[in-house]
């Protein structure tokens, strides 16, 4: 099925303008630790997309990994972040995107490595889609180190410890998401 | 025992030169508290290398807390090595080589997926900011911004601010699963768990993209496609 052929109320990237902003609500934190993720909502904060995305690459995936497990990470992030934005989420009075912590995806802000900066630049124009189009969401999970984590690719989720083991073994960004999720294509997003 | 001559003479380079040896402090700091901020000599850089300790850039932005601009001139300390930076108009400081120390403590029980370092700025007007655990990982630049709260009227008690930075939750989720006994807890991660609730379907299930199986042995199964 191709972009033209895709249904109206399917959110694609042919449909769908590449997002500018995101809804991160920043939940509370304990003092010199990690937000809660059951913490209560302070405020929600407009971030710009990219910056979104750079700054949650390094506290998901490990900036020194190969530069094609970043890669795969870097979409990992970018699509679920995406798939939020169309999906919203509307809980004690707030509505946001996603918030700040392991609930969907860890933001921080001020942390920045070059390598998964690139990882993300270098994939910037690309989307992992179904092969309509369709936005659907990237899961991923920490997996087990040096294994190929058959279990998640049994459930449509990417290991992140995965995308170290087969990128260490010669895998590109392609053929990582390929492993892990079946049945999706990777389309150059248009007008970007 | 010919070796002996060439030991004093090491410890003695170390004594001049202000290093540690063997991880024990040899020679305290003498500066500081007003003064220029102790660095650490060659021969101490030269035993990090020695210990296989590498070393990656690192740029701090020193912003303010409040407005989110760059602060110029600000100084900044990284607390391990006394290297002292000042920022430019934009609050950035020159890019230096710092070293990726990883905690020797927590090397005891699971060694950390990256190097932790403290970084201390200072500016008047502001709180002094320490920034402890900041991330340096081999092989990538860490760019780090640092916030520094600005001294306002009713400020009575000015002290520094401190942010310790989480370690990277991988680490944490390893060091966990690795000190858990067998029915302790929720266990180890398992995809499965991505089910909201038993009976309900998983968010890729109702999606049409295909229907969770149970946990399943890391081992690929025979015959499989690698």
């Amino acid at each position: 099925m191709g972009p033209a052929t895709a249904s109206a109320q399917q959110r694609t990237i042919y449909n769908t303008p590449y997002p500018k902003t995101i809804r991160v609500a920043i939940r509370e934190a304990r003092p010199n630790g990690d937000p809660n993720p059951h913490g209560r909502i302070i405020y929600v904060k407009t971030v710009n997309f990219d910056d979104y995305v750079v700054n949650s690459l390094p506290n998901e995936w490990v900036p020194s990994w190969n530069q094609e497990a970043l890669q795969a990470g870097a979409m990992a992030v970018k699509m679920f972040a995406w798939y939020k934005i169309l999906n919203p989420t509307k809980l004690d009075g707030w509505e946001f995107d996603l918030d700040n912590t392991t609930n969907f995806q860890t933001y921080r802000e001020g942390n920045r490595f070059r390598e998964t900066d690139e990882a993300h630049r270098r994939i910037r124009e690309l989307a992992y889609t179904m092969p309509d189009g369709s936005i659907v969401e990237l899961n991923y999970r920490a997996g087990i180190e040096r294994n190929p984590n058959w279990q998640y690719r049994n459930a449509n989720m990417m290991a992140q410890w995965g995308t170290h083991y087969w990128a260490e073994r010669g895998r590109n960004m392609l053929q990582i998401l390929q492993w892990y999720f079946q049945g999706r294509a990777l389309n150059r997003i248009p007008n970007l | 025992m010919k070796h002996r001559k060439w030991i004093a003479a090491a410890l003695a380079l170390a004594l001049t030169a202000g290093g540690t040896v063997l991880g024990m402090k040899i020679a305290a700091a003498t500066e500081g508290a007003g003064g220029t901020p102790p660095r650490v000599g060659p021969v101490r850089r030269a035993y990090w290398r020695a210990l296989g300790i590498k070393t990656a850039p690192l740029q701090l932005r020193v912003v303010d807390a409040i407005s989110q601009k760059g602060i110029p001139g600000a100084g900044c300390t990284i607390g391990e090595t006394g290297d002292r930076i000042e920022t430019d108009a934009e609050g950035i400081a020159p890019t230096i080589d710092a070293p990726v120390f990883r905690n020797p403590r927590l090397e005891q029980m699971l060694a950390e997926l990256h190097g932790q370092l403290t970084v201390l700025c200072y500016k008047n007007g502001y709180r002094d900011s320490i920034y402890m655990g900041v991330r340096m990982h081999e092989g990538t630049t860490t760019e780090t911004e640092v916030w520094m709260y600005p001294v306002g009227a009713g400020d009575r008690r000015v002290e520094p601010t401190l942010y310790q930075v989480p370690i990277h939750r991988l680490w944490r989720i390893q060091l966990a699963d690795k000190y858990r006994l067998r029915e302790e807890g929720e266990g180890p991660e398992r995809p499965q768990l991505s089910r909201p609730d038993v009976g309900q379907v998983a968010p890729q299930e109702a999606q049409g993209y295909g229907v969770q199986s149970p946990l399943r042995t890391p081992e690929p199964p025979t015959g499989a496609p690698r």
